[in-house]
């Protein structure tokens, strides 16, 4: 708990420092910036001058200097240019130093409290690429708070800390705290601060800053800024920087509170690198404000109640689900309604809704269901105007309306509630019959049991009717859709849906999640082919379509996963990886298992497909189109990456012969606490 | 190709038709029926498709399905009831459209278009082997007609780009036909474990 300051750089004791309160003392004066000759007015650095010797040799070499009007004056003290540094000698080690500023026994650091606060908000994990704007809190948070619960991860890139606590949050339902440099921390997090806010996922976002200009190091002036969060601001609910202990746990509390109110999203507090480093009286009344987390908005009843008689009378309802399941009630929620009225339900997939195998599972006959549909309920749909339209993209784009014209449509979701203005992931805004602006999740239990009064003996015979017409269309199209996956069975590069079957292969028997597969067309084979029925088994997208979410993201889940003893296993694109595969490194510093399979095809096809498209349409050269956009000449070796990182991996495996006894090895490593890899050479779709 | 893709044609169409009374004068053959209901407008003369509206000719679509895609018609065709266009005429017109299988101009070379299916950029959306993916459907084997391939690769209906003949000229579509029908069947399904629900 000892630091030594660089005597060059301190201030004199402040007059009058000692008759502040505690409180006080913790408390930047609003002033003591004007001057630098006021620099004796910084409050909350309270000094103790002591004399040691032998172990201070470092504060010894620094000890000529007294005050900082003596540093500035003498240029006797500072060496000349081109000077040999002086070695230390003899004399150098046994000469005490003259002021040597460490806490006392009766005072303790200002961030030992904000750790107080943070573990009374239940965090895990703090994900972290260490920063010095934030070395106050790392230091409370390894020996104060004894680095547990919450736990320092240690990341490589915000980008992949911020990605983390995303994938955590979907895993866990809870939110992973990120700490990041104010300015070049943030500015590297700032993508995946997005992509969070767009899925609607709370990160908690800590941000180091030297707010007072006059007291930061050379660094520093890089570091700091004057409005830290301003920079995520669009794409973050709420942000606060507190300018005392008091202010700070406040607002930490009210930055969790408002961050897990649907619609949730990142919050972001900013602190003060003095506030952290100060230290404070160790009896200093301090509180910790008491959490409670807001019940979610429930839709209001006389428009649950309408919606509930249209979903009664319909020949052809279909529930459509995005968003919905905040939680893993949700699933058996929707289920329960489907079932009481044997609707068809679309699963749109940022969340796990409703089982794929399900007999009412519409999803993957989405467009016919929606063209046969006479009321559409949309809960929770981050788009619902493309849920009942389409864009055809040509050189002359159009749109059609797919839902018949008559289709009485009804809109459930707190995205009503909250959204930005610059940044428009709303959408194309969808004309509806009822709105309900309310969390959908907090309000199926009232249209549930609106149903269940409103639904007759006759109503329920046609409910029974119209559910053995889905259960057979559902099971026709599963069919179809195995058969689809025999083309191509045994080709090389290996087939997507071939890659997807031998991954089930070895995890089925698992309480498996599947815990990212971002941008891949593998990713859409197990929702096809795998048998989803839990929450934790599929976690959503990006949100923002941020390409380097997948990786990370996945790592997150994969911790959160951890301590439930479910088996991680993501899809990863190669495109993703490259963003900032150095969180394979965290995976396997910090023993977090996590089969992760490559769907390597070698480039960003998505990107191939749109200039393709622009060649069409321009009729030129559509041969040229993967300039630009393919990642080959030289392939990368992402097994030998990952092996560098310290991860298991085998691989480039394009024979799908090989495929299955490789991930057999592979899934023991991930048994065993260690992440694995296998690269897997795919076609691109 | 679906019924949805086969149902498109242009409202111009159908105000020549709404007031068509074909029970009026018994049509001779098939290719008389498309002229005066106005489905030539659209579909061409003998059902060969034109920028307007899809090929007609000899599709994958049955009788019934075809019928049906006239009666309940979607996007921009309009809806031809049974009243003004019969369902004896449909029959007879299915019939004609039946006999209009073209063949490709020039003879496909399955190993060309091999090389051409992956310089066009084809498998980007269909897969390496034809099979179809989440941004396109299966080609081959067993594709649907030439007439109908070559159509829609010129005039897609939906967000498939179009090749016109600028950059894929009719010998590379007949040759990456001929590698689309030349892949190779399937395994059975009950022949793959892996695959068993």
């Amino acid at each position: 708990m000892t630091r030594h300051t660089d005597s060059k750089r301190r201030s004199p004791e402040p007059s009058g420092d000692r008759n502040r309160t505690s409180s006080d003392s913790s408390r930047l004066s609003p002033d003591s910036s004007a001057d630098s000759t006021t620099e004796s007015a910084i409050p909350s650095i309270h000094r103790r001058t002591f004399l040691k010797t032998g172990t201070l040799a470092g504060a010894a070499a620094l000890a000529g200097a007294t005050d900082v009007s003596r540093a500035q004056t003498s240029d006797s003290s500072a060496p000349e240019r081109g000077a040999t540094t002086p070695i230390m000698t003899a004399q150098d080690e046994a000469t005490p130093p003259a002021d040597i500023q460490v806490m006392s026994s009766n005072e303790r650091a200002g961030s030992d409290y904000m750790v107080d606060v943070f573990k009374s908000l239940d965090f895990e994990y703090f994900c972290s690429n260490p920063g010095s704007s934030f070395r106050g809190l790392h230091e409370s948070l390894i020996n104060y708070g004894g680095n547990v619960n919450p736990e320092f991860i240690t990341c490589l890139h915000e980008e992949s800390s911020v990605a983390m606590a995303h994938g955590y949050f979907k895993a866990e339902g809870k939110p992973l705290a990120i700490m990041a440099h104010g300015t070049v921390g943030l500015q590297h997090a700032a993508m995946a601060i997005y992509n969070a806010w767009c899925d609607r996922v709370p990160v908690y976002v800590i941000l180091g800053n030297h707010g007072d200009a006059a007291l930061r190091r050379g660094a520093e002036w890089y570091h700091g800024v004057q409005d830290a969060a301003n920079m995520v601001r669009d794409y973050t609910k709420w942000d606060d920087t507190p300018w005392s202990l008091t202010h700070f746990a406040e607002s930490a509390v009210r930055a969790y509170k408002v961050a897990m109110t649907p619609p949730m999203a990142p919050v972001v507090i900013t602190l003060d690198g003095h506030l952290q480093e100060g230290p404070i009286a160790k009896n200093a009344a301090l509180p910790i404000p008491r959490l409670t987390v807001p019940a979610p908005p429930q839709g209001e009843s006389g428009a649950v109640e309408e919606t509930a008689r249209l979903l009664v009378e319909a020949e052809y309802p279909v529930l459509v689900a995005d968003r919905l399941a905040r939680t893993p009630a949700g699933i058996g929620l929707l289920v329960e309604l489907a079932e009481l009225l044997q609707a068809a339900v679309i699963d749109q997939g940022s969340r796990l809704n409703f089982p794929n195998r399900h007999p009412l599972s519409q999803s993957l006959r989405a467009g016919a269901v929606i063209q046969e549909a006479d009321v559409i309920v949309g809960f929770e749909l981050t788009d619902f105007w493309g849920t009942v339209n389409a864009l055809r993209d040509q050189l002359h784009r159009s749109v059609r309306r797919v839902a018949k014209p008559s289709a009485k449509l009804v809109s459930v979701t707190a995205g009503d509630l909250y959204f930005g203005s610059n940044y428009q992931d709303f959408r194309r805004m969808q004309e509806v019959d009822i709105a309900i602006a309310a969390d959908a999740e907090a309000t199926l239990p009232t249209l549930i049991e609106a149903v269940r009064r409103l639904a007759d003996r006759s109503r329920q015979r046609a409910f029974a009717e119209r559910g053995e017409r889905l259960a057979e269309a559902s099971a026709a199209a599963a069919h179809d859709t195995r058969v689809a996956a025999t083309y191509a069975w045994d080709a090389s590069p290996v087939s997507t849906a071939r890659l997807c079957s031998e991954i089930w292969a070895q995890i089925k028997n698992e309480d498996w999640s599947l815990v990212s597969s971002y941008y891949s067309d593998g990713g859409a084979w197990p929702r096809k082919l795998w048998d989803f029925d839990r929450h934790h088994q599929w976690l959503g997208h990006a949100g923002g379509g941020g390409i380097g979410y997948g990786a990370p993201a996945s790592v997150g889940a994969a911790l959160a996963n951890r301590k439930h003893g479910r088996f991680s296993v993501s899809i990863q694109t190669d495109g993703d990886m490259m963003y900032a595969p150095g969180v394979l490194w965290t995976a396997a510093h910090h023993s977090i298992p996590l089969l992760c399979v490559m769907n390597n095809n070698r480039a960003y096809h998505m990107e191939v497909m749109h200039v393709q498209r622009i060649c069409n349409a321009r009729n030129r050269d559509i041969d040229r189109a993967r300039v630009g956009s393919v990642i080959t000449d030289p392939d990368i070796d992402y097994a030998g990456m990952a092996r560098s990182l310290g991860v298991h991996a085998e691989g480039p495996i394009a024979d799908p012969a090989e495929l299955g006894p490789a991930l057999e090895r592979a899934v023991a490593v991930v048994k065993s606490g260690e992440p694995a890899l296998v690269d897997v050479v795919t076609q691109v779709r | 190709m679906t019924v949805r893709n086969v149902a498109i044609g242009l409202i111009a169409a159908a105000a020549t038709t709404t007031s068509l009374s074909l029970n009026a004068q018994e049509p001779t053959d098939g290719a008389e029926l498309l002229a005066r209901s106005g489905c030539a407008v659209c579909h061409g003369a003998d059902g060969q498709g034109t920028a307007a509206g899809p090929s007609l000719a000899a599709g994958t679509l049955s009788l019934d399905d075809f019928v049906a895609s006239v009666r309940q018609a979607t996007r921009t065709m309009p809806a031809y009831a049974a009243e003004v266009l019969p369902d004896e005429d449909l029959t007879r017109m299915f019939a004609f459209l039946e006999e209009q299988t073209a063949e490709p101009a020039a003879a496909g070379r399955a190993d060309v278009g091999a090389e051409l299916y992956s310089a066009y950029g084809c498998y980007s959306c269909h897969a390496n082997e034809a099979q179809g993916g989440q941004h396109g459907p299966r080609l081959g084997p067993d594709p649907i007609t030439f007439t109908r391939f070559s159509w829609y690769t010129r005039h897609p209906t939906r967000t498939m780009p179009p090749y016109s003949a600028v950059v894929l000229s009719d010998q590379d579509m007949a040759d990456i036909y001929a590698f689309v029908e030349a892949q190779p069947q399937p395994s059975p399904l009950e022949s793959i474990p892996l695959l068993a629900p």
